[in-house]
């Protein structure tokens, strides 16, 4: 374990940011389920596009296009591997995990769904995990159903099995929970919803730092994530679909770069994934993802696991131990995020105080209402773990909740 | 911040006086920060010329120390001067005297402006219309 402890703290100063100082102090980031901070190497390949490169991909024969272009699509190769694709034509570019559910959404699920249909999803999920389908089912008359997560903060699948009906169209699961930080058996859902028939979502924006995704060994029919929760900057997302789905599917947006040929009375669109990505995209946020892949690629997704059930491990004994706290679920399965509420001090006061120690952590409904709705707590404080961070700061935290208290409670 | 925590906060999140719901009273309002959970009821007493104001809040200590300053600087004064007093605090006039001279800092912490301002949302809301059709005053 020494060796993971060494090699993870010499990460840290890969990352400029931690070595800012709030308000006096050393940064504390515990905000990693939010957005993780990034290398230098991914700010290093935004400059470079930035200030060395310039130009539009896909449409032009001069050098610099063709560096943009190559280094664009050298970023989908690697996202393809990143996650076994079977073909980097089955990567699709979007704004982040929200537009690629919403492109699904609209595209996929919205043709197949008539009055009465249902799509299905858990009682776990994120606003966007639940808003788009809640859209798109009111659009065509259907129904929104919603399976349970039990009090240990895991998925209930036997109401997941007892939900599922011949009405069922779609369903949609978030592989690890923002909040909760519970790992679903996201395997065992997929299989159930192909004994079914029924194509399925999974939502891997919290999963893709903290977890070796294999959407072959999954068999999801779509899978998405943000390039920001791994490294990497905002403003990019990946759609991975099923390569026979994507042929099916109309594209959401036309534009430019979209099409095969355009004539004034018809448009033939082009094969995915160029087919959903009208107009220029994030072109150096795409190429600095690429960026971000190299570097968790180089410590390996293994190490960090193995690293990170540790500071969970520890983090977990240390939380509890606090005083007046209840962490919110107890999965088994789970990666180093932790909601949770403390009797005698509100989320926001904790949150403001902690920052005024150079911690921060999220506080509020972490963008999951319902959940927050369904363990009866109003606003929670999230402390969420990565790699770069230490054994130490878990010390921090558990102090900084203490001084919070001995402030309000002197 | 971490001055107005410790200059004010602390200990007026924790006041005493005029909390609670009183036996009669002819005014009544709820504030409701749904999101974030700071939940009020402002209620008053007394008469127009000298409003007897209580409250009973839940909610952060931003909130609970901004209902006790509310209601010991504008107890028994006139519904006119309180409404007005009120006002004043929304648009986060230059107050002289304390503690709104201290609390009217908050809005250096845009974050946390909501749970400052809803107790004076709340009262001047209560005074504007007593309506029980708006169901809560709100400043998410």
């Amino acid at each position: 374990m020494n060796y993971l402890i060494e090699l993870f703290k010499n990460c840290r100063q890969d990352f400029p940011v931690l070595s800012r100082k709030i308000r006096g102090k050393n940064l504390i980031y515990l905000d990693n389920a939010a957005t993780s901070l990034k290398p230098q190497i991914v700010i290093d390949k935004i400059m470079q596009y930035y200030t060395n490169g310039t130009a539009n991909i896909h449409r032009a024969v001069h050098t610099l296009s063709e560096e943009a272009t190559s280094a664009f699509e050298e970023s989908r190769e690697k996202l393809a591997k990143f996650i076994n694709s079977p073909s980097s034509s089955q990567v699709v570019f979007t704004s982040g995990t929200t537009a690629a559910i919403n492109l699904v959404a609209q595209s996929f699920v919205r043709p197949l769904l008539k009055k009465d249909d249902e799509v299905l999803i858990s009682e776990m999920e994120h606003h966007a995990g639940i808003v788009p389908w809640q859209m798109i089912c009111s659009q065509a008359e259907a129904h929104l159903k919603v399976y349970k997560v039990t009090n240990s903060g895991e998925l209930d699948l036997e109401d997941f099995a007892k939900k599922i009906s011949t009405r069922t169209k779609f369903i949609a699961t978030m592989h690890i929970s923002n909040s909760l930080g519970t790992v679903n058996p996201v395997k065992k859902l997929c299989e159930i919803a192909k004994a079914h028939g029924i194509p399925i979502l999974i939502d891997g924006a919290q999963a893709v730092l903290h977890e070796k995704i294999d959407v072959v060994d999954i068999d999801c029919d779509f899978y998405v994530f943000s390039a920001h929760k791994m490294l990497g900057p905002t403003g990019v997302g990946v759609l991975f679909g099923k390569q026979t789905h994507l042929e099916n599917m109309p594209p959401l947006f036309g534009g430019g770069d979209m099409i095969k040929y355009v004539t004034f009375e018809k448009t033939t669109f082009a094969d995915p994934p160029a087919r959903f990505e009208a107009g220029t995209p994030d072109i150096a946020s795409v190429i600095a993802v690429g960026a971000a892949v190299d570097y968790i690629e180089k410590l390996s997704l293994k190490v960090i696991t193995e690293y990170e059930e540790q500071l969970k491990n520890y983090a977990f004994e240390k939380l509890s131990a606090v005083e007046h706290i209840r962490i919110l679920g107890s999965a088994k399965s789970r990666i180093p995020v932790f909601t949770f509420e403390l009797s005698d001090i509100h989320a926001h006061d904790l949150g403001t105080l902690l920052d005024q120690q150079g911690i921060a952590v999220r506080t509020g409904h972490h963008c999951a209402q319902p959940l927050m709705d369904r363990f009866k707590v109003q606003a929670t404080t999230r402390a969420s773990f990565a790699f770069y961070n230490t054994f130490s700061e878990v010390d921090l935290l558990v102090d900084g909740i203490a001084k919070a208290r001995s402030l309000l409670n002197a | 911040m971490l001055e107005l925590y410790k200059n004010l906060i602390a200990e007026q999140s924790r006041a005493t006086f005029q909390v609670g719901k009183p036996a009669q009273y002819f005014y009544e309002k709820r504030g409701w920060n749904r999101l974030c959970g700071d939940d009020l009821w402002i209620y008053a007493t007394g008469s127009k010329q000298a409003l007897e104001l209580w409250y009973d809040c839940r909610g952060c200590a931003l909130c609970k120390a901004s209902c006790a300053v509310l209601v010991s600087s504008q107890n028994l004064k006139s519904e006119d001067e309180i409404h007005r007093q009120c006002l004043n605090f929304l648009a986060f006039d230059a107050f002289a005297d304390e503690p709104l001279k201290t609390l009217a800092t908050a809005k250096n912490y845009p974050a946390r402006l909501k749970c400052i301002t809803l107790p004076w949302q709340t009262l001047s809301a209560c005074l504007l219309s007593n309506s029980k059709e708006e169901l809560y005053v709100t400043t998410e």
